[in-house]
């Protein structure tokens, strides 16, 4: 596909009980297309600005792309577009800017319905996050000590990124200094902008979901996410806006079954997924969690994966630390390798790349599945259990960069 | 274009709201529990002469300031410290750490507000037959001792919010609560005679300016009739208590200024949240 081209990718969520299958697809977009859940009668239509005098009189809503894209709903609709968690106003034109997240949901007293959701591209370079950690460095008891060192690497929106490394090999380090919490002597860039420099306009776009989960036992679900929306979405959002971010979040991530009881209450899983989505109904798009699966089993693990993976097909990136990666490998778009040289005690990069090429950097697969974990036996020093190969890997990863 | 995001305002209306909301759920109405229990042990053992006579008077309002300091320490000794961690979270998000501090005074005034009126009800209902009568107060004298009680708990609730906000653990705050105890009780002066540093000090305390505007308001200039009343008076304490409206308004002005400083410096040590490790 020629990705200087519009797209809309289409992202359905099939809701069953509490499972959901997720089904997603790119298409690009040509002058004449049109889209709708109907053919004859288009209640959600993309289309060009040459059709937009013959699709108007319809019901329903439609967009047009009109150099920038605007949205236009007819007044009398009763299943308004969702733009970022805002519902659209009907009979009001606004203007969409790139890789807004657009999404019509059913009703809501179906116990089985599906999420649509539109993400358009215009075929513009997309954003990225792009590292350059020269150094991360503490003060300990009078003493300079190393943390991480030369760590560079770009990663393109809707990825979804694994690290991994052993303990100690400056994981948290490295996701705190590229969310500029704990800077480090380098530049973290992300759509243009310096994130360090920029920290105070661009904390908005970083949600960060750490190992514990950061709630208050005693408030509620929908309590929760709905100081979470006051708290993070604009000023300009009605009591409306925050009402359908909230209904929209649970429902996104499982929780509206939920939404009145207590969060000491639910279970470890669910906790999981309201930290997420208290991160989420801000509408981030640099996602980083920090272990979201440990001490869930393999299925809330799954479908915990499976959300986060809906979430960067929304064009957001997220990036994971997980120890337990092979349950979910083939969620992951690329992975990072931080292994800690036995040499200076430093963190360093030892791989990053695609999830394939990273076993076979390695030699690690299982029956021909990705053995992720077996990565980190190899880095792991050979007092923790593993192999010892740490700096021989960091130094080949440095030869393959150079060459 | 940068959009604009909740006011300081604002802010402080969604934790006001939540610290409303979780007043229930966290059992908070169990402090009104425990300050009736204090105040009713307190009335068991303050006799008939509260108001009347000068000794009984001063070992009453003695007693009624510790139960309002105790009271207004445990408020919110841990209010703070044991969500530090979600704190720091939200403070990197967009918390401002003044709106938090702010929301948390609004609703730790109005629990010290109703705690307050469990304490005065219940040691007026006890004393019913000797409320002092009007003399140069600034109400009712009833009013008067309702306020300063109130300035008391208040003053008290605010001392202990910035332990909260300086410790990292309940545990530690509670390790350092009976410190802050120990110090409003023996500096207060009214146990022990007080010189140089140990004056000094306690004019730094809750405790001596709440007797003091007690004991003016409940005139026990005018009460010290019995010889042992005659050789126990303080000169000191006695030209502290004038009674006249002057004197419990500044009283009543230095109690406000140190809950006030006490929610400034709070804000200030709760800003260091951001260098808490991991």
């Amino acid at each position: 596909m020629n990705e200087n081209r519009p797209s809309i990718t289409v992202i359905c969520g099939f809701h069953s009980g509490s499972s959901t299958d997720w089904w997603q697809k790119k298409f690009p977009l040509s002058e004449k297309d049109t889209m709708g859940r109907e053919n004859d009668s288009i209640e959600t239509s993309i289309v060009t600005p040459r059709q937009i005098s013959t699709v108007a009189p319809v019901q329903g809503m439609f967009i047009t792309k009109d150099g920038k894209t605007s949205y236009h709903a007819a007044p009398d609709t009763v299943n308004p577009l969702y733009r970022n968690n805002i519902p659209l106003l009907p009979g009001k034109g606004y203007l969409l800017e790139d890789r807004d997240m657009l999404v019509l949901y059913g009703d809501d007293s179906q116990q089985e319905y599906a999420d649509v959701f539109f993400v358009y591209s215009s075929g513009q370079s997309a954003g990225e996050l792009s590292v350059d950690i020269r150094e991360r460095s503490v003060m300990a008891g009078g003493r300079k000590k190393t943390l991480l060192k030369n760590i560079r690497m770009d990663i393109p929106q809707g990825h979804m990124v694994l690290i991994l490394g052993g303990s100690g090999a400056g994981k948290t380090t490295f996701m705190n200094a590229v969310m500029g919490y704990e800077p480090a002597d380098g530049k973290i860039v992300y759509n243009g902008r310096d994130i360090y420099r920029d920290f105070d306009d661009m904390k908005y776009e970083i949600g960060y979901v750490p190992q514990q989960d950061l709630l208050r036992m005693s408030d509620t679900v929908y309590n929760t996410l709905m100081d979470a929306a006051l708290m993070r979405l604009p000023k300009s959002c009605t009591k409306d806006d925050y009402k359908s971010a909230v209904e929209q979040t649970m429902r996104m991530l499982g929780l509206k079954r939920e939404q009145f009881n207590r969060v000491g209450k639910l279970s470890g899983g669910q906790r999981k997924r309201l930290s997420i989505a208290v991160e989420y109904i801000g509408n981030p798009s640099l996602f980083f969690l920090d272990e979201p699966d440990s001490g869930l089993d393999s299925g809330m693990a799954m479908e915990l994966m499976n959300n986060l993976r809906a979430i960067a097909d929304q064009g957001k990136i997220v990036i994971v630390i997980s120890h337990s990666p092979n349950r979910v490998a083939e969620m992951f778009d690329e992975v990072i390798v931080l292994a800690k040289s036995e040499e200076d005690n430093c963190g360093y990069l030892a791989f990053h790349g695609n999830t394939a090429d990273a076993c076979s950097f390695f030699g690690v697969t299982v029956k021909e599945n990705a053995d992720l974990e077996g990565i980190v036996s190899r880095i792991n020093m050979k007092e923790e259990g593993g192999e010892g190969k740490g700096d021989y890997y960091i130094r080949r990863f440095a030869e393959r960069t150079d060459r | 274009m940068k959009e604009k995001r909740i006011s300081g305002i604002g802010q402080i209306k969604v934790y006001a709201a939540k610290c409303f909301r979780l007043f229930m759920a966290d059992r908070q109405w169990k402090n009104f529990v425990s300050a009736f229990i204090i105040i009713f042990l307190i009335c068991l053992v303050t006799g008939d002469d509260m108001f009347r006579e000068y000794t009984a008077t001063k070992k009453g309002a003695f007693a009624v300031i510790c139960a309002c300091i105790w009271v207004g320490l445990f408020n919110s000794i841990q209010s703070v410290c044991h969500e530090r961690a979600i704190i720091k979270r939200e403070h990197r998000t967009g918390l401002r750490i003044s709106s938090y501090i702010c929301a948390h005074v609004i609703y730790e005034f109005a629990l010290c507000a109703l705690e307050t009126l469990i304490l005065f009800t219940a040691f007026m209902l006890r004393n019913l037959q000797n409320i002092p009568k009007p003399n140069g107060s600034i109400g009712t004298p009833a009013f008067d001792i309702y306020v300063t009680m109130l300035l008391v708990v208040f003053g008290s609730d605010m001392l202990a919010l910035i332990i909260s906000c300086t410790v990292k653990k309940e545990s530690t705050a509670m390790t350092v609560m009976p410190f802050v105890l120990i110090i409003q009780l023996i500096m207060s002066g009214m146990l022990f005679d007080l010189e140089g540093v140990t004056e000094v000090i306690s004019r730094f305390t809750l405790s001596r300016w709440g007797l003091n505007a007690i004991m003016t308001v409940a005139n026990t200039n005018d009460n010290v009739r019995s010889g042992y009343d005659i050789a126990v008076r303080d000169d000191a304490i006695a030209a502290a208590c004038e009674p006249n409206a002057t004197n419990v308004l500044h009283k009543w002005m230095i109690l406000a200024g140190f809950a006030l400083l006490y929610i400034v410096i709070s804000i200030i040590m709760l800003r260091r949240v951001d260098k808490d490790k991991r």
